[in-house]
């Protein structure tokens, strides 16, 4: 491969829950990507310590100036981890100039499923007695995943899914609802090695408009519109 | 030596270039404030959220004004404690990317002991030298403390507020007094209105004990809520609405006079721990308060003391003294490595 191909840095830390957050390296190849190197983050609050010397880790012996994409898996998941990533991401496309990808977490995590078992409800950041859903079918998978958004047990009823790939956080009463619908729960997993495939050919993002996705409002000002109307 | 300085430590996202430690190139600062009006108080989830959106821009336009390009910057420094950790984290995130993809050195600088170098912005590398031994204190709205500073670098802490900072005083009685979100300069400029009585009211100054120069404003806080809304058990309850506009300028002013008299009553007793003590510095947000600043200034001449007050840009939170500080780390062989973590508590 000559030394001049542009090389792409994978960037997954949304949900340390579907599995350790990591960073990974590597170039297009026909037909595809492949992945030269990859580091595995700590699975603790502080893998944010950790992101930078990762990077820098993935490229010794490499010319940092070769960087020509950085795919950020941007959530929906953990706020603080995300702005990590994004803000990291950000300031490497301005210095070094690499285009800057905002690749959904749920079209990772859906790179890991069968696709015999379609359709697939993938749920992301569960909190309480919510979670927020993105559907994939065979026929149309990744190209076309339609978002459910925030949904509860009942919004099960009319999303038509064979599986759910929910994690430890899935509420309980999802669960019980998928039991009793005949749903199957499979584990998700997530991994900057799935990102580079998933990621690699996607549009490229405006710099000033990569974002973490919120699905929901910050807890406090839930709060306090409770308290104050 | 020209250092890119980023603060993200509460509720300003900003940027700045300084040349030297001490002459500033540009200072960006993004004010979150109109987005944590509606709350009466800084929400950390928004905050952070804000930081992240302005950050690029920020650091964008702060290398712009300053007229040059990203091969330029000889290091970058960043506010990494104390703060809301998730403020922080944009700020240490962006910082450390920005270090590692222009190969130079990365240095946190401790947030509190910036606002302290900030009264040197503008000043030369003379002047710098000229202030030491000095007696430091910092007001802000996170942070009332007094040092003794030996050097630009050196500094140990001689006292501390024990409940309320005087910027969250400020900051509470103005919404006792129904001033708008935030506070601390409305109340300063209802305290300055023709006809405001600082004698209106005789607020508690708090002592806490012969010689101890640590603060607490919790006290006078209390006073004041008693005098707008009354003495629970003793008098009928009331709120703001029923005050006059003079009675409110009367509290106001006499709130203002008690806390800058509590404030140099403590000078007055820190200077004793302060040898050959030749300045007085003042930093943080509430060095913009003006019967802070006319107290300072009479405290320094009465003692003979050089006094070094930061220009009103710099009295807020600011990327310049971040960057100033910096520079002089890094002068003295100082960086850290791009394991750098965010620490919500100050080392000062």
């Amino acid at each position: 491969m000559p030394e001049s191909t542009p090389l792409i840095l994978a960037i997954e830390t949304s949900n340390p829950s579907m599995g350790a957050p990591s960073v990974a390296l590597g170039l297009r190849i026909p037909g595809g990507v492949q992945t030269l190197a990859s580091q595995t983050l700590a699975k603790s609050v502080r893998h944010s310590d950790d992101l930078m010397p990762a990077i820098a880790r993935l490229f010794e012996g490499e010319d940092r100036g070769r960087l020509g994409r950085v795919l950020v898996s941007a959530g929906p998941g953990g706020f603080t981890a995300l702005r990590v990533a994004i803000a990291t991401a950000k300031m490497l496309g301005e210095i070094l100039g690499p285009e800057l990808v905002a690749v959904p977490s749920a079209l990772v995590v859906a790179d890991a499923l069968e696709r015999a078992d379609a359709p697939t409800l993938v749920c992301l950041a569960s909190k309480g007695q919510t979670t927020f859903g993105v559907r994939f079918d065979s026929a149309a998978w990744t190209d076309q995943p339609r978002v459910l958004g925030i949904l509860d047990a009942s919004g099960l009823e009319g999303a038509d899914v064979r599986t759910i790939a929910g994690d430890e956080h899935l509420p309980t009463a999802i669960r019980e609802r998928a039991g009793e619908l005949g749903i199957r729960i499979v584990e998700p997993t997530l991994s900057a090695g799935a990102l580079l495939r998933v990621g690699h050919a996607l549009p490229a993002t405006d710099p000033l408009e990569l974002a973490p996705i919120y699905p929901r409002e910050p807890e406090a000002v839930r709060k306090w519109r409770e308290l104050h109307g | 030596m020209l250092v890119l300085g980023i603060e993200t430590s509460c509720d300003e996202t900003a940027a700045a270039v300084v040349d030297g430690g001490l002459s500033v190139r540009s200072s960006v600062v993004a004010s979150q404030e109109d987005l944590h009006r509606e709350y009466g108080g800084v929400v950390p989830e928004i905050a952070s959220r804000a930081h992240e959106k302005a950050i690029l821009p920020v650091v964008r336009e702060a290398i712009t004004r300053a007229g040059i390009v990203h091969a330029d910057i000889d290091a970058v420094a960043v506010g990494h404690r104390p703060g809301l950790i998730g403020s922080l984290l944009v700020g240490v995130s962006a910082a450390k990317a920005l270090a590692w993809s222009l190969g130079k050195p990365l240095i946190g600088v401790d947030h509190v002991h910036a606002h302290l170098h900030a009264a040197f912005l503008g000043a030369t590398r003379e002047q710098l030298d000229a202030a030491f031994p000095a007696l430091g204190l910092v007001v802000s709205g996170g942070h009332t403390s007094m040092y003794r500073v030996e050097s630009p670098t050196g500094l140990t802490r001689l006292g501390a507020t024990i409940d309320d900072a005087v910027g969250e005083a400020y900051d509470k009685v103005a919404t006792i007094l129904g001033l708008d979100y935030p506070g601390g300069p409305a109340l300063d400029r209802m305290a300055q209105e023709a006809g405001a009585d600082d004698r209106g009211h005789d607020f508690p100054i708090s002592r806490l004990g012969k010689g101890s120069l640590d603060f607490s404003f919790s006290g006078l806080k209390t006073a004041v809520l008693y005098a707008v809304r009354g003495v629970p058990g003793r008098d009928e309850p009331r709120d703001e609405s029923s005050l006059s506009d003079q009675q409110r300028r009367d509290i106001a002013a006499s709130f203002q006079r008690a806390a800058s008299e509590a404030v140099r009553l403590k000078l007055g007793r820190a200077i004793a721990h302060v040898p050959g003590c030749r300045s007085l510095i003042v930093g943080g947000g509430v060095s913009a308060n003006s019967r802070l600043r006319a107290e300072a200034g009479a405290f320094a001449g009465k003692h003979g003391l050089a006094l070094r007050l930061p220009e009103m840009a710099y009295c807020i939170d600011n990327a310049a003294m971040i960057a100033g500080l910096g520079a002089v780390l890094i002068e003295q062989g100082e960086t850290s490595g791009l394991g750098l973590s965010p620490v919500p508590t100050t080392a000062c």
